[in-house]
C-alpha cells in the first residue's frame, strides 16, 4: 500500500510517551503542592477564574515541551527498541499515579498527630 | 465558594461538543479494536484522536468562559480542570503515536505503542466521564 512516510520515526513516538509519563507526574506533584501549601497555590493562580489549575496548566505545557523535544533530538537516528519497554511501563505507571494521587480524597489525606 | 456544574447548566454548546465527543470515542474504541485485524485503520484513527483533541480544548475553553459570565471563582474544583488536562495530554500523546507510526502500527515492534493509544482513549474517556459525573460524586460525598 502506498505511503507518504517510508520510514517510522520511531524517534518522536517515544519522545511523545515520555513526555507524556513526565506530564501527568507533573501534574500530580503540582497538585498535591497547590493543594498543601498556599504559597505555591498563590503562585500557581495566574487565573483567578481557574485557580491554581491555570498555573497547572503552563506547567503541563511548559514540561511537555522541555521533555518532548530534547528526548526528540535524542533519540533521532538512535536505535529506540532497547527504550520501547522501559518508556511503555513509565508512562503506564505515570497514568495510574496519576488517576489515583488526583482523587481528592487521597491527595486531601492527612494525619494529625498530637504530642502528649 | 464551591460550584459543581451540570451538564444542563452548561448550555447548548458545551452538550452539542460533548455529545460529538462521546460519538467520536465510540468511533475511537471501534477503531482501536480493530487495528490489529485492519491496520489501515490507523490513519483514520489519527483524524479521529486529533479531533477529539481539539474538541477537548473546545469544552475547556466554554466551561473557562462560563466561568467568566458567571464571576466564579470555584478554585476548588482543580480535579475538574486536571481532568481536562490529562484528557488533551493524553489524545496529543496518541494522536503524535499514529501519526508514526499509522497503517505500521499493527506491526510487532509497534505492540507497545499500540496498548499506549488503547490505554489513552479509555484514561481520556474516564476523565471524560469523571468531568460530567463530578456533581453526582460531590452529591454522594
Amino acid at each position: 500500500m502506498f505511503s507518504f512516510h517510508a520510514r517510522v520515526h520511531e524517534s518522536v513516538a517515544a519522545a511523545a510517551l515520555l513526555a507524556a509519563g513526565v506530564t501527568l507526574h507533573v501534574l500530580w506533584i503540582g497538585n498535591l503542592l497547590a493543594v498543601r501549601i498556599p504559597a505555591v497555590r498563590e503562585t500557581f493562580t495566574l487565573m483567578p477564574e481557574l485557580g491554581s489549575a491555570s498555573g497547572l496548566f503552563c506547567l503541563a505545557v511548559a514540561a511537555y515541551a522541555l521533555v518532548f523535544f530534547p528526548a526528540g533530538v535524542w533519540f533521532k537516528g538512535r536505535d529506540c527498541s532497547h527504550a520501547r519497554d522501559p518508556i511503555f511501563w513509565f508512562f503506564i505507571a505515570s497514568v495510574a499515579a496519576f488517576a489515583l494521587l488526583t482523587i481528592p480524597f487521597v491527595h486531601g489525606f492527612g494525619v494529625a498527630m498530637e504530642v502528649a | 465558594m464551591l460550584y459543581f456544574p451540570r451538564m444542563n447548566e452548561l448550555g447548548e454548546p458545551y452538550v452539542v461538543l460533548y455529545g460529538a465527543a462521546l460519538l467520536l470515542f465510540g468511533a475511537a474504541a471501534v477503531l482501536a479494536a480493530l487495528l490489529q485485524i485492519r491496520p489501515q485503520l490507523g490513519w483514520p484513527l489519527t483524524g479521529v484522536l486529533g479531533t477529539l483533541t481539539f474538541l477537548f480544548l473546545g469544552l475547556l475553553g466554554l466551561d473557562v468562559t462560563r466561568l467568566y459570565a458567571l464571576d466564579m471563582r470555584p478554585s476548588g474544583i482543580a480535579y475538574r480542570w486536571l481532568s481536562y488536562a490529562a484528557a488533551v495530554v493524553l489524545l496529543a500523546t496518541a494522536t503524535a503515536v499514529l501519526g508514526v507510526f499509522g497503517d505500521r502500527i499493527a506491526g510487532a515492534h509497534g505492540r507497545e505503542y499500540r496498548v499506549a493509544v488503547r490505554v489513552c482513549i479509555a484514561a481520556s474517556f474516564l476523565a471524560m466521564a469523571g468531568i460530567v459525573l463530578q456533581p453526582f460524586l460531590a452529591m454522594v460525598r
